[in-house]
């Protein structure tokens, strides 16, 4: 049940950060065409280029969390005897967990804010919480991930190699 | 917070957490102690720190870079970086500095450098019985060089935060990236001489124009980036995308290596590369500005100023600063919580800002793998049969080789400043 869950939903996010990026860099070519062709220049298309891999960071954020790949300065775990690296693990992802709850709380917060002033984007004049949205929803799947490796390492009775992929 | 910040940050780096992490949450705690402004303003600031166009280069070159290795354009550029400098003695050292050179070019990349380059030219070099540590060494040297060749991320996070044109610096990048080759060079071919290493035949002229002639669509793409910027026929970022589509063509119409399941998977692969670095620019912009509003930047810019005003003992601080900082950080997180310390010292120092990106670049490129904590170190032990203890020894007589590097970028401006001034008096911009 929750394996097919987890499978779904890296799908979706992989899906989704993979039609954003396409979507920015066929925006700026169509951009640069209709440019040099009709000399005329849409301002949405810049402003739809930034929120788009904004949305792509957040998400595949997420991402990196699952394959266990964000940058990281690794010479403690290197450098500790192999009966602590468990717990120094245990606690990487204890905190990244408390920091994930932080990023969820106060971005919600800020989304609700800008939403209640309807503060909307200049060229696109799409409402602009849409685009803070990213963060608290980037927040919540990175807390799924981290749940996932935390219960992964605490099953696991002997190491976890720094790049095995959590939901994989 | 003052000082107990910096201990906090670095003591949360320490542990090993990603390093967005370490700096976001060092802020929220550090606001948490004054109790004074509304926790949700960070937030607010990692957002507005992604919120910049020029920025907006940065998956792209990623998504170019990581095309032409599928669609086979890197490969076959190596192939020629290979002809060009392999029958020379010490040629197969020297293939790693050119590859790691031309990789730059396209990736933009240190660790994706190290990696690619190190699967092809590591076994070699020792099967021809270069030294362990030598190759490893030079390995992570080179492909530090990859931020300082454009396009280059390190200058597209300065030139937005400094305000400095991202065309200019990565033309300044050409020329530092230049140096830094020669002289790893250089050393490639003393090293082998005192060896005893002996040259290789040179391969035959229609061999060689073959070679030449297969890579000429990789060839094309740092004229098409850098031509298209300066004849103001696009942004940096749309260079970027256009670099793309150019990849995507080759790919799947002249090389027909790249399937659409294959591009599927780069886009996603590059989605998440691009945000491993990105996410870090939201944190740093986060850290950078709680330093800058605590008063800390102000702090510490006082205190470096204090100790000198003569420009010359100025730039060498920078340079101190930055080093050290490199050996602890990535170069973004870097640009962005330093260059409002060092354009204040910078200014007064007299310093040109295009040639003070290329100066910074530099510096970070040397951080890379200068030991204990050098990303490139964690890469290079991740390659087969390398560990992180020979890494080191490895780096270590390769950081003072870059250090006389570094002092000829600083020293001699022209390198860095020659090709921009000529093409823009050029241009007239």
């Amino acid at each position: 049940m929750w394996t097919r869950f987890s499978r779904m939903l890296a799908l979706l996010e992989d899906g989704t950060a993979g039609v954003l990026i396409i979507f920015a860099s066929t925006m700026l070519c169509i951009q640069i065409g209709v440019r040099a062709i009709f000399n005329d220049s849409f301002s949405w298309a810049e402003e739809s280029v930034r929120y788009a891999i904004i949305w792509m960071v957040f998400i595949a954020s997420s991402i990196a969390f699952r394959h266990n790949a964000h940058i990281r300065i690794d010479v403690l775990r290197q450098c500790l005897p192999v009966v602590l690296q468990k717990p120094l693990q245990l606690l990487i992802i204890a905190i990244c967990m408390a920091f994930s709850l932080l990023l969820l709380r106060y971005g919600t917060a800020l989304t609700l804010q800008i939403e209640q002033f309807g503060q909307r984007s200049p060229a696109l004049e799409a409402p602009m919480y849409l685009f803070y949205a990213a963060i608290p929803v980037s927040a919540l799947l990175m807390l799924i991930r981290l749940g996932e490796s935390l219960v992964q390492v605490l099953r696991n009775p002997s190491l976890v190699t720094s790049d095995s992929p959590a939901g994989a | 917070m003052g000082p107990g910040f910096l201990v906090l940050t670095s003591g949360l780096l320490a542990v090993g957490l990603p390093i967005f992490v370490a700096l976001t949450l060092a802020v929220f705690i550090g606001l948490q102690v004054e109790g004074l402004t509304p926790l949700m303003l960070i937030v607010q600031r990692m957002f507005s720190g992604l919120d910049s166009f020029p920025l907006m280069a940065i998956p792209l070159f990623i998504l170019a870079g990581n095309l032409m290795s599928t669609s086979g354009l890197s490969s076959r550029i190596l192939k020629v970086s290979m002809m060009m400098v392999g029958p020379f003695r010490g040629g197969l050292a020297m293939t790693t500095v050119t590859g790691s050179m031309f990789f730059g070019a396209i990736s933009g990349s240190s660790p994706a450098t190290v990696v690619s380059v190190g699967r092809l030219m590591l076994p070699s070099m020792l099967r021809e019985g270069y030294g362990r540590r030598f190759s490893v060494g030079l390995l992570m040297a080179t492909g530090a060089v990859g931020i300082i060749i454009p396009p280059s991320i390190f200058m597209i996070v300065y030139g937005a935060m400094a305000g400095v044109s991202i065309g200019a610096l990565f033309m300044a990048g050409v020329g530092a990236g230049l140096v830094y080759g020669a002289v790893f060079l250089t050393y490639c071919y003393y090293r082998a001489r005192k060896d005893g290493m002996q040259p290789q035949p040179f391969p035959p002229l229609a061999e060689f124009l073959l070679a030449l002639r297969q890579a000429s669509w990789g060839l094309a793409i740092p004229v098409l980036i850098l031509g298209g910027i300066y004849g103001g026929i696009f942004t940096p970022t749309e260079a970027a995308a256009v670099a793309v589509l150019y990849a995507t063509f080759v790919g799947l119409f002249v090389y027909r290596e790249l399937t659409l399941q294959s591009f599927w998977r780069v886009c996603v692969d590059s989605a998440v590369i691009t945000a491993q670095v990105m996410i870090i620019v939201a944190s740093a912009a986060a850290f950078s500005w709680y330093l800058t509003t605590s008063g800390l930047t102000e702090q510490l810019a006082g205190q470096l100023l204090a100790l000198s005003d003569d420009p010359v003992v100025l730039l060498l601080l920078i340079n101190v600063v930055v080093l050290v900082a490199g050996m602890f950080l990535d170069p973004n997180s870097i640009v962005i919580i330093l260059v409002p310390l060092v354009l204040q010292v910078a200014l007064l120092a007299g310093v040109d800002l295009v040639h003070l990106g290329v100066i910074l670049c530099v510096n970070c490129a040397i951080g890379m793998f200068t030991p204990p904590f050098g990303m490139n170190l964690f890469v290079a032990s991740s390659l087969e049969g390398v560990s992180y203890g020979e890494a080191v020894r490895g780096a270590l007589p390769l950081v003072w080789l870059a250090l006389i590097v570094l002092v000829i970028i600083n020293a001699v401006p022209a390198i860095s400043l020659w090709l921009p001034q000529t093409v823009m008096a050029g241009v007239g911009s």
